[in-house]
This record gives C-alpha cells, structure tokens and sequence, in this order.
C-alpha cells in the first residue's frame, strides 16, 4: 500500500527525516510511535507529497505520489493533527465540505455524510457550529471530515491529542471498526497505550529515524528486558541489593520507599530467585506485582530515553 | 457544499462586519448630503455667500443701505454677535467674512473722514474678497456721491448709491449639453471608492484567509481537486462580491439619487458606472494581495489593513477631501494610488460637456490606468501567493515542532 | 495584588502588536498621511482668487477704451486676479467656453457689457461683480458729468472721484482669534479623538481577560481568589497607561514633528488626549459586556463606532460637525469623538478657556456615567454561560 524508501527531509540545518524507510501493508493498522519532533508529522506530510524531501521515494498504491497524483488522492483520507474545519460552517456543513471535494454526487453524499455523522456519533451536533463543540467532540467532527468520503488509505495524525479517555476510546473503536471496513490506516500517537490498542504494526521513530518496527510482540521481543517485578518489603539493606543487582538476568534494581523494583531478561525466571532471596534473608514480602514489558520499554532500551519526556 | 458555497457561508457567517461599513458609507454620503446644495440652475444665479454685518457703531441711513445692498449680493447672516458664535462661523466657513463698523464709522463719516470697516475673514477667501469688494464699491461710490453733492442728506446719498448699485450686468447663459447635477450625488460616487475597497478587501480577504489556514489549506491539498480549482473558485468568488459590491453601490446611488440626476446624461451614467468597474478590479487585486501578504488571519489585522488602505488612499487621493485642495506635491504623489485616477476621473466625467471623443480620450485613460494598476497589483498577488503555497512554510506549521515552542 | 495585575496587564498590551498597532502605527501612519495630504490646506485657502474671461475684442469693444483698462488693471489684482484672453471674434471665445478654459466671455452689444457664462458659481459671480462695478462707474461717472454741467461740482474733477474708487480703502482685514480659521488642524483633532476611541480596544481586551466565557484565561482569573472590582480595576488601569502612553507619543508627534498647533496649550492637550482615552477605553469595556459576542465581533464594533463617531465629528468631511450642531445639537453633544475634537479646536482657536473646559465636563459627564454602568452590570452579573 504505501512504500517509503530512504527519505531524507531537511528543515535548513535541522535533519528531520534521516533515510527514513517505511512499508504499510494492505488493511493494516500502522503506528507510528515517538516523542515530539521525533519527525512523524513530517514523514506523513511527505507521503502525502505535501513537503518536498531531498532524497528518497514514497509509493502509494504501487504509485509515485506526487502533488498531483489525483487518482491516489482520491482514495486517501487525513485527519490533520490540528482541527481543520471552517469555524463559520456548522457540524454537517464541515463533513459536506470535505466531502464534495471527493464526490460530486449530491444525493450519494448525502448519504456519506450521514454515515460519517452516525460514525463520530455527532448526529444530535450537526446544527452545531465547531465553536460550540466540546474538545472531544470537535476531535470527532475532525475525523468525520476526513473519513466522510470512504477512503481506503487513511492517515492520521494524533487523532487523540488532549481528548478525555471516553471520547478517546469511542475514537480508538472507530479506528477499530474503519479497519474491519478495510481501510488501510497510518497512524501516529506519541501514546504508547494506543498505539499496543490497536496497531497491527508499529514503528518507532526517533529523530527522524526508523529505530524499530515490527508488531508489538516482534517490538517487546527485540529487547533484553521481560517482566518488571515490583515487591513490597520492608528492610532491605543496601547490601541485599547489591546482591540483587548482580544476580543473574537481572537487568537492574532499585530500592526506594519499601519498593523493591527490578527489571529480568526476557523469558527469564530471575523474579521467582529474587523472591526466594528475600525469603531467605526473613525479610516479609507485601505485595507482588509483575508487569511485562510495554512499548515504553522497548523505546528506552533502543534509544535511551522515556517516551514521553 | 462545494467550494464557492463555503465561501458563501463564510461571508454570510460576517455578514454584521459588512453591513457596518455599509452603514457608515451610507451615514457618509447622508452627512454630505447636509454639507452640499442642490442641483446647480441651468440659468445664470448670482452666488450669494454669506456673511455677517456686525455694527459696534450706531445705525444711520447709509449703514442701513449697505446693509441692504450687501444682503442682495450675499446672504446677510443673523448672528446673535457674541464672540464665540461669530469665530465659530468663520472657522466652519459658514459665513464667508464679517463685516464689522468700528466705533464712530458715522461721525467719521460725517466729517468727511475715512474710518474703515473691518472684515474678519473665512477661510473661503474666494467669496470673502468678492463680498468685501462689494463693500468697497458701496463706500466708495457714497463717498463719490458725497463728493459731488456734499449738502445732500444721508437719505439721499443712501438711495442715490443704491440707485447706481442697482446697475447690473446682463448675463446669458449658453446651454449646453454639459451634465448638470447635484453635487451629493458627485460626493456620493467620490466615496463610493472608498466603501468598495473596504468592503471588497474585508469580503474576499475573510474568505481567502480563512482557505489559508494551514491546516485547512493540508486538506484541502489532499483532495483530488487541483490547487488551481481552488484559486480558481476563490477567484470567482471574490470576482462575483466584487461584482455584487459594485452592483449595489451603483444602484443604490441611482436609486437613492435619482431625482437629482435626470439631468445626466446616460453616457455620463455608464462611464460613471465603468470607472466604478476599474475600481473594483483595482479593489479586488489589492485584497487578493493583502491576502496573499497576510498571514494573521485574525479579524482585526484584516479590519486595520482594509481601513488603512482605503482611509489613507482616500485621504490621499481626493476621495474625501476635493482634489483641486491638495499641493502641488501631494497630487504628484496621489498618481501612484489608483484611487487618485478614480477620483480625477470622476472628476472629469461630471465636468464633460461633450461626448465627442476628444473629450472621452482623457477618461478612458484614467480608467485605463486603473485597469493596468489592477492588472499589475493583482499579477504582483499571484506571485506572493504561488511563491508561499509552493515554499515549505505553508505546512511547516502543521508540523509537531511547533506544538512544543 | 493590584500592582501584579496592573503590571502584568501592562506587559501583555505592550506584546500584544495588534493592539499596538491599533494605538500606536495606526494613528500616526494617518497623522503622516494627512500632514503630507493637508500641508497645502490652509495655503492654499488663503492665497489669492482667480478667475479667468475670454475678451471679444472688437470694433465695439476698441470704442470702450475704459474697459479695457479696468480689465488690464485687474490682471494683477491682489484679491481678484484676472486672466483675461483676447479674441477677435465671438465664435472663438464661445469655443474658449466650451472647453472649460475660461469662466466667461465679456463682450460688449449696445455700448453696455454683457457677461456669457454656461454655468454659475463663484468664479462666475466675481466676473458678473467686476462688469457691474465698470457699469456702476460709468455711471457715476455720468452723474458726475451732469452734475458738473449743472455746476453743481463741489469736490474735484469727476476723473478724480472716479479714480479714488480704489480698492482697500473702506475695508481693512482684521483677525478675531489668536490662531486663524484652518481647515488643516481639524482633520488631525479629528485623528487624535479617533485614537483615543480606538483605546476602546483596550477595554475589549480587558474584559475578555476576565470574562470566564471569553477565554480560559478569564476562567483562571475567575476562579483566583481576587475580588471582581479589584481585578477589574487594576486590569482597566493597566490597559488605560498603554492606551494614555500611545495617545502621548501620538500627539507629541502631531503636534512637535508634524507641527499641529494647539493654541500652544500643551499641558491642556495632553490632558484632553488623557480623558478622551479614558473615555475610550470605558467605551471599548462596555461594548464588550454582552457575553455572547465573539471577541472579533466587539472589535469590529469598537472599530465602527470609532470611526463613526469620528466621521460625525468631521474627519472626513470638513465642516460636517458643525452642520450637526446646528441642525441636531443635541447628536454632536453627545458625540464623544466630536467633543474630543473640538476640546483640541478651542484650545487652538479661543483666546480664553472656557468652551475647552465645558468640553471637559461633557466628557467628564458621559465617563462618569459609563463607569457607573460599567460598576452596577459588574457587580450584577455571573458567568452563566462558561
């Protein structure tokens, strides 16, 4: 569906895309995950044929995209990262908008927009004008517009951005259902959770490289760190921790306010040995936590530092 | 909802913002039509300028005919002749002079002496020169009268100077086809330059700017319509505003005028209406260039860029104030407005006595100069326009970074 | 916490450019315009008045040497000026007419003169008086003539009595104000009242930085544990230094740069630019009330009022509010842009001060009132609609 070879994007010195590589398979949900300024907008902006790039090729739809490959156009939908309506039209006014750009025929559209009301669930706003719309609803109506006319290439950027979590789920459920419909989705979030929802695949980017892709378990599987063990207990001395440290397949530990937090190899047992010490050592165990390991893991590991900063 | 119909929608969504400016032209051309007279007369009529006759000396006979001579080559103005009034009159030009008769202007008289009068004058020395003259002439002629018959009484000098005032010159008038009508309406087609640049630069400028917002422009770029079918919708838009500003404006003079204009000649009306026509193209590429150079969409940038450009060339180029008041250097410097070629033109048309082409060449000049300003301010616009739709800068700022700073 | 607010509303106002530009680009940008525009008003009003004739000099006209004279002595009249053009016949004066390159023809039929004009006007009024005046003199003349036959001659010769029918000797100009009439400072007053309207702008803001439904920051405000009236004092105070700040520099440029006389009241004109501001800025606060408005909406408001007002006071239109205060006295009354302007008018005109200060009481009047609308809806008034 969408093939991006060695793109290279300068803004003047900064490099914002740095033989940035990409493929997006067909009825595929793709994330794109990475922190602020890590280059996704402008690696959507460049599919799109939007910016100029210094080096590199993108295809969609096995074809090179240009700024005037209208057929393609046609068949691709975005959802911008801002909220791109017309202030002066109301709610339906907007889908209709966008819509007639794609369809001429009225009474098709009529239907379309319809549809794309029912989807955001903005049927009793559409009298509405994009100023009265709370946060999450204006971030519906402004994915309404993108979708209304059936696109079966879908980009979207941060759709979620500063949305509550009932909106933001009713949002992720959309997605969800556009994909079921079969459209091939690019998405890109900085929020790793979203991104695990529901992704088929997921790249990570970091300043404007491609450091990692692959579904989240191919992700989580890249890197050394499995289970992150959390233990409640009292006591520990400084030297236990050092033991626990060195123990084996024990990536690192941490001791503050009677937590004991360690992180084990992949597929290790080390987190039942860890127990084990501290019950030989007559220290008294609260409560256990073990997590796996989430995508901000895998993003500190590979590039040594925390999703979010 | 297609593309023109959104802009339709926009305008309609700023519609208050129009209206008040058409209320203030209209507010406009009622306060001139306080200020001017009505349509000049086809037969010669004496112009009779006011004044005001203030006498700090006692009345006699011969004051009393100067009085009456003076009220019938003017219009003698009854002023209370409190101080404030009187500098009043004169700093409004409601009264061209005042006429004062110092203390002891009689017993002067009588002795044979020549005390003269004091005129205080307007600013509208025309008319102040011609009524003091006429004062000259009534003193003067007296004191010849005296001069021949020294023991005649007052009465008789009075009526004597009035009897040889009363000579007057025989005055034809050649009729021509030249267009005789009220200045209002002139003053009304002089503004109307000023409300058709504010009102087409607020109209296509709102709309404009709002298909210029980044976010809006990405979307749009991503549709299957060409960039060019937007500009081109945009164009159209902004053409059939324009058309319908224009449109209204002209009627409504002519509706709003048309007892005062019969005396038009309806050649006169069409070429009134044609360099109404070359303003609004010029309008039209001035917004599209203010858009094309505003990146600020907010109302009041547009608001304070369509009011500085038409006050100050209305201002500067004999819109509001008459061309023929302003310097030497000022008019030379107007020519580079386009509105200065509307205001001399205008000019021009409701000063034409003939139609034959001698007279017409001038004026398709004018309108030809404001046609090439539209074209080269409006080929100016393209080139700002297509140079920022094509650099990096028209979606750099939908772009993550900007979120952070 | 009132020095807090009044200082951070100052700071905001400063890097806000388009409220500068409103206070400060704006009226100078025009004042600049208008001194380039109007330089030549008053001079041009003051030099002399022209009027030009076409002469058919013929046989009729050869016999009337008298005329010709008086034409000739008028060609460099110091009041009227006389630009006179000679041709033979009346064919080719009527063609000078028609061009629109004389204002009249004088030709002579039966011994009298005979003025042909095709339009009336000033110019054409000054030709009609000239010829009178030659008919009047030659009739006196006449009288003269009989009276001196009669020997009834008393002072002189007729030609001597006629001849001091010179100009200038029964009428003397004199000048009742200090400054004379100029049309050219009334368009800058005019300006200046605009600006310190546009301060109104000021007051827009202020009052969306408190409305809890203008903007998330008034919400904030709202909500902060400071008393309405104490924040909304400080924050009318901060917006009104800026306001004043700029109606300062805009009228010492006007008046210092562009040399824009004030009678030579400087104090005084500075302290109508103060309340004239002040005014403004209550103005722009109590347009911006009514909560639903949009913020672009009470701008464009406060922007039409002001000019408006402005053009009622005769920015555009010279003269226009003096026709107002005749005919609807009570408008320009309770026209603050008009008051504005003509507190700057007596100031330059009047000897004495008393017209400038019942200016000031009007404005002092209508600031009162405005404050005292603006406090009662305050204190009335909830966020209902958040």
């Amino acid at each position: 569906m969408i093939t991006v070879k060695n793109l290279v994007k300068r803004y003047g010195e900064v490099l914002a895309l740095d033989d940035f590589s990409l493929e997006v398979r067909d009825k595929e949900i793709f994330g794109l995950l990475g922190p602020n300024g890590s280059g996704k907008t402008t690696a959507i902006n460049c599919m799109l044929a939007l910016l100029k790039y210094d080096k590199g090729e993108v295809e969609l739809f096995g074809r090179p995209m240009k700024p005037s490959s209208y057929d393609s156009k046609r068949k691709i939908g975005v959802v911008p990262q801002e909220v791109a309506v017309f202030s002066e039209l109301t709610v339906q006014e907007n889908i209709d908008y966008f819509c007639a750009l794609y369809v001429k025929d009225k009474e098709k559209r009529r239907g379309l927009v319809e549809e794309a009301l029912s989807f955001a669930g903005l049927e009793d706003y559409r009298k509405f004008l994009p100023g009265k719309l709370s946060g999450g609803l204006l971030r519906r109506l402004n994915i309404a517009c993108g979708i209304a006319h059936k696109p079966s290439l879908i980009f979207m950027d941060e759709p979620t951005a500063a949305v509550d979590p009932q909106s933001r789920n009713r949002i992720l459920e959309g997605i969800r259902q556009l994909a079921q419909e079969g459209a091939t989705i690019v998405y890109t979030t900085h929020y790793m959770e979203e991104a695990e929802q529901i992704c088929t695949r997921i790249m990570i980017m970091d300043r404007g490289k491609a450091v990692a892709c692959g579904t989240k378990e191919e992700l989580k599987a890249m890197i050394r760190a499995g289970e992150r063990l959390t233990v409640e207990a009292a006591g520990i001395s400084h030297q236990l921790l050092m033991r626990i440290q060195e123990a084996e397949e024990v990536l690192d530990a941490a001791y503050e306010n009677s937590l004991l937090k360690a992180r084990c190899a992949v597929g290790s047992r080390a987190f039942m040995e860890i127990l084990d010490l501290l019950r030989r050592e007559g220290i008294s165990v609260g409560r256990v936590f073990l997590e796996p390991p989430t995508l901000n893991d895998v993003f500190l590991e590979i590039t040594g530092k925390e999703l979010r900063d | 909802m297609g593309v023109f119909k959104t802009c339709m929608k926009i305008v309609k969504c700023h519609r208050i913002n129009f209206l008040v400016y058409l209320l203030l032209f209209l507010s406009l051309c009622t306060g001139m039509a306080f200020l001017t007279k009505n349509p000049a007369e086809t037969d010669f009529e004496q112009e009779r300028p006011a004044f005001a006759v203030v006498n700090r000396d006692r009345e006699t006979p011969l004051v009393r005919g100067f009085e009456t001579y003076l009220d019938e080559k003017g219009t003698l103005l009854k002023l209370s002749g409190q101080e404030k009034e009187l500098e009043d009159a004169l700093f409004y030009q409601e009264a061209a002079c005042i006429l004062l008769i110092p203390e002891g202007f009689s017993d002067s008289w009588e002795r044979g002496e020549q005390i003269p009068l004091e005129t205080a004058r307007s600013q509208d020395v025309a008319a102040a020169a011609y009524l003091e003259g006429a004062a000259e002439q009534y003193w003067s002629q007296a004191a010849a009268l005296r001069a021949l018959a020294p023991e005649s009484s007052q009465e008789e000098i009075a009526g004597k100077t009035l009897e040889i005032l009363s000579q007057e010159t025989l005055v034809e008038t050649v009729k021509d086809s030249g267009p005789q009508v009220s200045e209002t309406y002139e003053a009304y087609v002089r503004l109307e330059g000023y409300t058709m640049m504010v009102l087409v630069i607020l109209l296509v400028c709102q709309v404009q700017l709002t298909f210029q917002r980044p976010e809006i422009r990405m979307r749009n770029q991503m549709s299957p319509l060409p960039s060019a079918g937007f500009t081109g919708r945009l164009m159209l838009h902004g053409a059939v505003m324009s058309l319908g500003v224009w449109a209204l404006l002209t009627l409504m003079g002519l509706v709003i005028f048309h007892g005062q204009i019969q005396g038009l000649d309806p050649r006169a009306v069409l070429l009134l209406a044609a360099a109404g026509f070359c303003l609004m193209l010029v309008s039209l590429a001035v917004a599209e260039l203010v858009a094309a150079l505003t990146k600020n969409r907010s109302g009041d940038t547009l608001d304070m860029a369509a009011n500085f450009i038409s006050l100050g060339m209305g201002f500067l180029s004999g819109i509001f104030v008459p061309l023929e008041l302003l310097g030497e250097g000022i008019r030379t410097a107007a020519q580079v407005t386009p509105t200065y070629w509307y205001a001399r033109g205008v000019e021009e048309i409701f000063a034409l006595t003939s139609f034959e082409q001698s007279h017409l060449w001038p004026i398709f000049g004018y309108l030809g100069i404001m046609a090439a300003f539209a074209a080269a301010l409006g080929a100016v616009a393209f080139l700002i326009a297509k140079t920022k739709s094509s650099g990096e800068e028209s979606y750099a700022q939908v772009s993550t970074e900007r979120r952070r700073v | 916490m009132f020095g807090i607010i009044y200082r951070k509303r100052i700071r905001c106002s400063l890097k806000t450019p388009s409220l500068m530009i409103w206070t400060l680009v704006f009226p100078l940008g025009l004042a600049t315009l208008f001194y380039l525009a109007f330089g030549d008003l008053d001079h041009k009003n003051t030099s002399g008045f022209s009027v030009s004739a076409a002469v058919v000099a013929d046989e009729a006209f050869e016999e009337e040497p008298f005329l010709g004279e008086m034409l000739n002595s008028l060609q460099e009249g110091e009041e009227i000026s006389l630009t006179a053009a000679y041709t033979d016949t009346m064919q080719e004066a009527q063609e000078l007419l028609r061009e629109g390159e004389v204002h009249g023809i004088i030709s002579l039929r039966e011994g009298s003169p005979v003025l042909t004009v095709k339009e009336s006007g000033m110019e054409q009024t000054a030709l009609k008086s000239i010829l009178d005046q030659y008919q009047q003199q030659r009739m006196l003349l006449q009288e003269g003539t009989a009276g001196a036959a009669a020997g009834e001659t008393a002072g002189g010769t007729v030609g001597e009595i006629a001849g001091g029918n010179a100009r200038g000797t029964w009428v003397r100009e004199v000048t009742l104000t200090e400054e004379p009439p100029s049309e050219q400072v009334t368009y800058f007053y005019a300006l200046l009242a605009m600006s310190c309207l546009y301060g109104g702008l000021q007051g827009v803001v202020t009052v969306s930085y408190l409305q809890a439904n203008m903007s998330p920051l008034g919400m904030r405000r709202s909500i902060a544990p400071v008393k309405p009236f104490t924040a909304l004092m400080a924050d009318l105070l901060g917006g009104y230094t800026v306001q004043a700040a700029g109606i300062l520099v805009v009228f010492a440029y006007m008046t210092l740069v562009l040399q824009v006389g004030v009678g030579g009241r400087m104090l005084l004109g500075a302290l109508t630019c103060l309340v004239g501001s002040l005014l403004g800025v209550l103005m722009g606060t109590l347009i911006s009330l009514p909560a639903r408005w949009k913020e672009g909406m009470k701008i464009g408001i406060t922007i039409s009022v002001s000019m408006v007002c402005c053009f009622l006071a005769g920015m555009m239109v010279y003269g226009l509010n003096y026709e107002i205060k005749q005919r609807a006295p009570l408008l320009d009354l309770l026209n603050p842009a008009a008051r504005i302007a003509d507190s700057f008018r007596c100031l330059y005109y009047y000897s004495d001060t008393s017209a400038f200060w019942g200016n000031m009481g009007v404005l002092g009047v209508m600031i009162a009132v405005l404050l005292g609308i603006l406090l009662a809806v305050e204190r009335r008034r909830g966020y209902g609609r958040i």
